[in-house]
């Protein structure tokens, strides 16, 4: 369990985690392993609007970095969810796929895929530490205010 | 068996009527794209909440949630400057929306002035929400010049009080229809199918006001159960209820257009629910659910994709 949570604006991030800047996914490293489990950030949750509909690619299906490994619909975004990184399917968060609404209750714990990385290396390209979260996690609440994404 | 054969009465009107153009809407209010399309802009028309996410009616079925992802206007900032700064994001057009007041209107008279200032110096187009119409709030509106006027119209006295929560009765509505049609204004009335707690109710009603009047789009809407609403725990209303108010709304109105909006229930119910628009002789579908655009063509339309809100029909041409 990642240890080092802190809020930002009342948004909790995780300094052990890995956030796709672009995408608004967290990506959590399983210890002693190449699996990572993949979720929304609290901004990517929020920017969504409520969650109703939830798909997810089979369990065994390679994607790459920016494929979809699966679709979501939802008040405020319909369409893909794009893999931060690259990785076989290797788990569903059945949770998940049976009640979408998890999501919208605490989307830094309910993951939506397990991915097996075939090289870790590209964990480099996402964003990570608190002192670097903080800073991107900040001006994107900002750009999502002004855009009225999220409540000003 | 042909596609002919097997064509609706309401299809087959729309083809005689308006001919074979199916259209189809991404009005940039979301982030949104399927397999068949992705739009180039996703804020290309965005809406402004005048009132925050305030609003007096706390309505069961929104509770303000609606509201909740509306740009705000600052308090130091007024409608003009904030049109302009979306404008230099890429935003062309935008709806003047808001939380209601007690008697039903949004409050849209302080901001006149600076609709009119988006329109004539900025060049954006305006549509507004305004909720139930008074005669000053009409005369409001023809002074800001706005390209269109969006309400909802409820038929049935029991879900403007049980509902909206609201002192009013059917006539207001009807009131509100008569006022911006004797201003010439460019009406787009909603109605929302199955408000009433997920069961029709005064739809046939609202229906039978709205086609009195020269308006320009009918959008039909269908109640979605949001979390956190009174409503939450609700089913949408039963498909087949809203497949035939699809029909009767068609050729109760086969001269206007009638389109699909972007509020209804998601997942296999809007697969189905797009399919019905289609086979039903519905002239537009915002947001389309995957695979409607294909359907379209196999109905014998041609798809026609616009990057706006549908109750801007008039633009198309």
């Amino acid at each position: 369990v990642p240890e080092h949570w802190f809020e930002v604006a009342g948004y909790r991030l995780c300094a052990d985690r890995h956030y796709d800047a672009e995408r608004h996914l967290w990506v959590e490293l399983q210890p002693g392993s190449r699996l990572v489990r993949v979720g929304f950030d609290p901004l990517g949750r929020e920017t969504s609007g409520d969650i109703v509909e939830v798909s997810l690619r089979e369990v065994g299906q390679r994607v790459n970095r920016g494929d979809p490994f699966g679709n979501v619909e939802a008040a405020k975004f319909v369409g893909p969810l794009e893999a931060p990184v690259s990785g076989v399917v290797r788990g569903r968060n059945a949770r998940v796929l049976s009640r979408p609404g998890v999501l919208n209750d605490d989307p830094n714990e309910a993951w939506l895929v397990e991915l097996d990385m075939a090289d870790t290396s590209e964990l480099s390209l996402l964003l990570t530490g608190e002192e670097q979260l903080r800073t991107w996690f900040a001006a994107e609440i900002e750009r999502f205010k002004q855009q009225g994404a999220v409540a000003e | 068996m042909s596609i002919v054969a097997t064509e609706t009465s309401g299809l087959k009107l729309r083809k005689e009527r308006f001919g074979n153009a199916m259209e189809f809407y991404a009005p940039g209010l979301k982030r949104w794209q399927t397999a068949e399309w992705r739009p180039l802009k996703h804020n290309r028309f965005l809406p402004i909440s005048v009132t925050g996410t305030a609003c007096a009616l706390q309505c069961d079925h929104c509770k303000t949630h609606v509201l909740e992802g509306m740009v705000t206007l600052q308090r130091d900032t007024d409608l003009f400057a904030t049109a302009k700064r979306l404008q230099a994001s890429g935003t062309e057009g935008i709806l003047v929306s808001g939380g209601s007041n007690r008697t039903g209107g949004v409050p849209l008279l302080p901001h006149v002035n600076a609709m009119r200032r988006v329109r004539d110096e900025l060049g954006m187009r305006v549509i507004v929400h305004s909720g139930v119409v008074s005669p000053r709030l009409a005369e409001g509106l023809v002074e800001a010049g706005v390209d269109g006027v969006m309400l909802d119209i409820i038929g049935a006295d029991e879900t403007i009080r049980e509902v909206y929560h609201l002192d009013l009765k059917t006539d207001d509505f009807d009131h509100s229809l008569a006022l911006l049609a004797e201003r010439g204004l460019r009406i787009i009335p909603h109605i929302v199918l199955g408000l009433h707690y997920a069961r029709l109710l005064g739809e046939w009603r609202a229906l039978d006001m709205i086609r009195r009047y020269p308006v320009s789009t009918l959008i039909l809407v269908v109640l979605t159960p949001l979390v956190g609403t009174p409503m939450a725990h609700l089913k949408p209303p039963p498909l087949e209820d809203v497949i035939e108010f699809f029909a009767t709304a068609r050729q109760a109105m086969p001269d206007t257009k009638v389109n699909l909006g972007c509020g209804r229930p998601m997942g296999k119910m809007k697969q189905e629910m797009d399919r019905a628009a289609i086979d039903n002789g519905l002239n537009g579908i915002a947001y389309p659910a995957d695979g409607a655009i294909e359907y379209a063509r196999e109905r014998g339309l041609e798809p026609a994709l616009y990057e706006y809100c549908c109750s801007l029909t008039w633009a198309n041409t």
